[in-house]
């Protein structure tokens, strides 16, 4: 099941073994308890990926279909939180190599992805604006790197259990994690530079 | 490793440094700029990704997802019964190329005639067999042919007397009233 704490969502991997069961049997009923249970973690991963909430959508469904067909594949010995996030990332990552989506060079839509004001309260629009930083950011990222900054920082897994969604070596993740995080600090401390000089 | 990949490990960290550590690389940030600008957008970096806040699906996300399961089952059974459909037209095919193949050179020909007749000189001896029983059966089979024609035609018979009777009594009430 997934826990919601103060506006957070974590994925719990003791989700009952029963529910599962049950949907590898088929049962549509006990599926649709799985759908409910981890919609956000879904969802928020295709988001992160294909920055865009309509496609976010449709690739989540998409992704929950994939479960429900693959069921019978799934390793009841594995966390089942890690295996849905594994095809979700990797339907993302599928759906962007099929549209040909090329990862722009940052500098290039810097301009274009953050406007200068944004309207709404107060409140809203600092949420607006570290949501939108988090996604300008995320963008810097390959598509593997960012899956995997989503699962580490957003889902909480661990490098074994990254590992095991993205079929790496435990030591690739960590090289990995260190140079996405190496990137995100590069880019931010250049779009600071950029607008302190914009500034002056 | 040069020294500021060491630097570099030790400002990406996920673990706590040591006082040791710790004293080095600030030692090494104040006189390294590209290593302190590093630091600060990690910093910032570290700062979004503490405790964010999932994206949430648009309400009502089951509800869709029930209306596009039903969707997606309709068409995985249409694929099928297209499956089916277009596997069957390639069998038929297959078996009609395959046949003209035969009848076209007379090698192929006299082969399945050959085949054919061996077919045939097996089902001749089953034939044979069946003939035999059937001489043995023959007279009781007749006699009970013969009086099961003779029954249903009497009970036909009679049927239709009863019939004729009961619509003759119904008129006779009929004019009565």
């Amino acid at each position: 099941m997934v826990l919601e704490t103060d506006g957070e969502i974590k994925l719990n991997r003791d989700i009952s073994t029963d529910t599962i069961q049950r949907a590898i049997q088929r049962d549509e009923s006990a599926f649709r308890q799985i759908v409910e249970a981890f919609q956000t973690p879904v969802y928020n991963m295709c988001y992160r990926m294909l920055m865009n909430e309509g496609e976010a959508e449709d690739a989540a469904q998409e992704t929950f279909w994939k479960t429900w067909t693959n069921l019978v594949k799934y390793d009841i010995n594995r966390p089942f939180g890690t295996w849905i996030l594994s095809i979700a990332a990797h339907h993302c990552i599928d759906l962007k190599r099929k549209k040909q989506v090329f990862q722009v060079e940052i500098d290039e839509t810097m301009e274009e992805i953050i406007p200068d004001s944004i309207p709404g309260p107060k409140q809203e629009m600092a949420a607006n604006e570290r949501e939108r930083e988090i996604q300008l950011y995320l963008q810097s990222l390959s598509d593997i790197d960012r899956a995997m900054i989503v699962m580490r920082y957003w889902d909480e897994l661990s490098d074994k259990e990254i590992a095991a969604a993205m079929s790496l070596s435990e030591s690739a993740v960590k090289s990995r994690l260190f140079r996405a995080r190496r990137q995100l600090a590069d880019v931010i401390s250049r779009q600071k530079a950029a607008e302190l000089e914009k500034t002056l | 490793m040069n020294e500021h990949q060491y630097y570099e490990k030790l400002i990406f960290s996920e673990e706590a440094l040591t006082d040791a550590e710790q004293i080095a690389l600030e030692q090494h940030l104040e006189s390294c700029a590209s290593c302190s600008a590093l630091r600060e957008g990690w910093e910032r970096g570290a700062a979004l990704l503490c405790c964010p806040v999932p994206k949430q699906p648009v309400a009502g996300f089951v509800d869709r997802w029930d209306s596009f399961f039903e969707q997606k089952m309709i068409e995985e059974r249409e694929k099928n019964a297209r499956r089916f459909f277009f596997g069957a037209i390639v069998l038929l095919t297959v078996a009609c190329a395959f046949s003209i193949a035969l009848l076209a050179s007379p090698k192929n020909l006299m082969m399945l005639v050959s085949v054919f007749s061996t077919l045939m000189s097996s089902l001749t001896g089953i034939g044979i067999q069946v003939r035999t029983l059937a001489s043995i059966i023959r007279t009781p089979l007749l006699i009970v042919g013969v009086g099961a024609v003779s029954l249903s035609l009497t009970i036909a018979f009679a049927g239709l007397l009863f019939m004729k009777k009961s619509v003759g009594i119904r008129q006779g009430v009929q004019k009565n009233e």
